[in-house]
């Protein structure tokens, strides 16, 4: 499903600006790849590529995801990607103070016209998985960060995404709250999603393990800093 | 979901939303109200004039004739004999020549001795009563029955002198004048005005003046050319004979205004200033907005939001902002007329029409900057970077 050849990036255009290299890997349906790899290593760089927050820049490697060639898109086409096709957890708990819990869950779906009564559902029966449904009306400032993590993980899962991508899902959460993402992120994969986990977290491929067993295993690709000028 | 997002985003700042909506409001009223209102003016000051071509008093500055005999805002030069005025009137050319007497007030309104043309002539009307028919007989204008509570049959007595601030002048206590009728509003100056028969205003200057003689003396007259011709030659006619002057209050207007010519231009550019303010207010209030939400709306084009979307809430937030401050923009104009109706200038006829149009021209103008007020601010928002801001947070 998802194909990355030789791929690389540079922040910059000027050839002073350090490339980070990615190198090539592939992930299908029903598989989870954990990626590794200390602060600047480029977790997060990567996963902004292939959610398309980040352009693939000319001769800088390619990305086949399904049928589509990312490098090709145009910055509307890859806005496309999600949140239909790419569910993105961000960094952090990002949730819009302005809208309740249930809004935020719902806020993929509403922006894409798309929030009908079964998508509704949808997010209530996530939120009552992750144990928040009773703080379904509440404003995010209320939640906890394991809470807040947890309705952030039920966004990026509420469109049905093909990929999902976690960027530090579990940091400065608590044990029953990583547990919680983590055991939900295997329940996705299971149900034939595929995840991309970006994660200095040592916990968490024993996480996924105890909480998943071989059904959905979970593959690991350490990035290290292979910058060059 | 954007209209959800636009109330959310203004519901959650009550106070900076109201603060923003009332600077740009105060801007634009005020910038409205003093264009709208310079008008309003100018009309009133027309108006007044209306119908009178020349002004016929004593030798001496003709724009203080005027402004005595039409706007009542300045004293007389001395008198003319009602024997010039009966001549003026035999002449073919002046269709009328109403005499007027004044020297006396009541409640700083100026008492007019004059004869029965003068009522009809400023478009009068009776509200109650009947019109004067024997001398001390008085029609009060309409404001000065408002202002004074006189009613009809009441007695009051005339103060020697003239307008506001000339109740500590002589009273004529043994002349006590009785309001036999109450005139409808006209807009015009005959609102604030006492009317008369000039034979109550000799009565009751007899041993004041010297018309005591017999010789009997008017303030001016009011004098209604039969057409352009007249206008054009009786001036002339008139300032030939010894005592007389003439006046044309369109001439003397227009002369006085064309001197604050510039004064007309700094309200103007006053007006552009405030308007101006306003939308820098807006775009302060808009750009202060945009920085607090950058992580929301980087999260928002991370969910799937189009950049159209984002622009589309940029530019909703500023026209809920700009419509509700035209709204209450609206309402301070409308309250800013009436105060002007009721308090600084009784009588003044305000067009709620013109006032509309005004209305819409300014707030025309305040959407038009409002919009490129919003440009800035859409083009930081356009260019947000989704990365770093979700990365960064």
């Amino acid at each position: 499903m998802l194909t990355v050849t030789g791929l690389s990036h540079r922040y910059s255009a000027t050839a002073v600006a350090p490339e980070i290299r990615f190198g090539s890997f592939s992930l299908d349906s029903g598989q989870a790849l954990l990626l590794r790899g200390g602060s600047g290593a480029g977790k997060s760089t990567l996963l902004h590529l292939l959610c398309g927050v980040l352009q693939i820049q000319p001769a800088s490697g390619s990305v086949t995801l399904g049928e589509q060639s990312l490098q090709t898109l145009t910055r509307a086409e890859r806005d496309g990607l999600r949140p239909y096709t790419v569910g993105w957890m961000p960094q952090r708990q990002f949730l819009m103070t302005s809208l309740t819990v249930l809004e935020n869950v719902l806020l993929p779906a509403s922006l894409a016209g798309r929030a009908d009564e079964t998508t509704r559902q949808r997010a209530t029966d996530l939120l009552q998985s992750f144990a928040i449904a009773d703080l379904a009306q509440l404003r995010p400032q209320t939640l906890s960060v394991g809470q807040a993590a947890r309705a952030s993980l039920a966004r990026a899962l509420v469109t049905q995404p093909k990929l999902l991508l976690a960027d530090e899902p579990t940091a400065a959460l608590d044990a029953v709250s990583s547990r919680l993402v983590i055991e939900q992120m295997a329940r996705y994969v299971e149900r034939g999603g595929a995840a991309i986990i970006a994660s200095h977290d040592p916990a968490i491929h024993a996480l996924w393990a105890s909480v998943s067993g071989n059904s959905a295993p979970l593959a690991e690709i350490e990035l290290t800093e292979t910058r060059s000028k | 979901m954007t209209a959800l997002l636009i109330r959310r985003f203004l519901a959650d700042r009550p106070w900076q939303f109201a603060l923003a909506v009332m600077l740009c409001a105060l801007g634009m009223a005020s910038a409205i109200a003093i264009v709208w209102l310079q008008s309003v003016l100018e009309q009133h000051a027309r108006r007044q004039a209306q119908g009178i071509d020349i002004v016929v008093g004593a030798k001496g500055s003709a724009l203080q004739n005027v402004l005595a005999a039409v706007y009542y805002l300045d004293v007389p030069n001395g008198n003319i004999t009602l024997k010039e005025v009966d001549a003026l009137r035999a002449n073919p050319q002046v269709a009328k020549a109403i005499p007027i007497g004044i020297g006396d007030s009541v409640g700083g309104a100026r008492i007019v001795g004059t004869t029965d043309e003068f009522i009809p002539f400023y478009g009068g009307t009776l509200a109650s009563g009947t019109f004067a028919t024997a001398p001390m007989d008085a029609v009060l204008g309409a404001g000065v029955a408002r202002r004074t509570k006189l009613k009809l049959g009441d007695s009051f007595v005339g103060a020697h002198g003239l307008g506001h601030g000339s109740e500590s002048g002589d009273a004529h206590d043994s002349y006590p004048y009785r309001v036999v009728g109450i005139l409808n509003p006209t807009g015009r100056v005959i609102d604030e005005t006492v009317v008369t028969p000039v034979e109550s205003v000799w009565l009751v200057h007899e041993g004041h003046s010297a018309s005591a003689n017999g010789d009997r003396e008017a303030t001016f007259a009011l004098i209604q050319a039969k057409g352009p011709i007249g206008v054009a030659t009786l001036p002339r006619l008139i300032n030939a004979r010894p005592g007389l002057q003439a006046a044309v209050p369109a001439l003397e207007s227009a002369r006085l205004l064309t001197s604050f010519n510039w004064v007309a231009l700094v309200v103007k550019v006053f007006a552009g200033i405030l308007v101006i303010a306003a939308m820098a207010s807006l775009l302060g209030a808009l750009l202060q907005a945009l920085a607090r939400r950058e992580p929301d709306l980087a999260l928002l084009r991370a969910m799937g939001a189009t950049r159209g979307t984002l622009a589309g809430l940029m530019l909703g937030e500023s026209l809920v902002l700009i419509t509700v401050a035209s709204v209450v923009a609206g309402g301070l104009v409308a309250l800013a007329a009436w105060s002007f109706q009721t308090f600084a200038l009784p009588g003044v006829v305000i067009d709620a029409g013109e006032g509309f149009l005004y209305g819409f021209a300014g707030l025309g103008i305040a959407a038009l900057l409002a919009a490129l007020a919003t440009i800035p601010v859409l083009r930081r928002c356009l260019s947000i970077d989704v990365a770093a801001q979700l990365s960064s947070r």
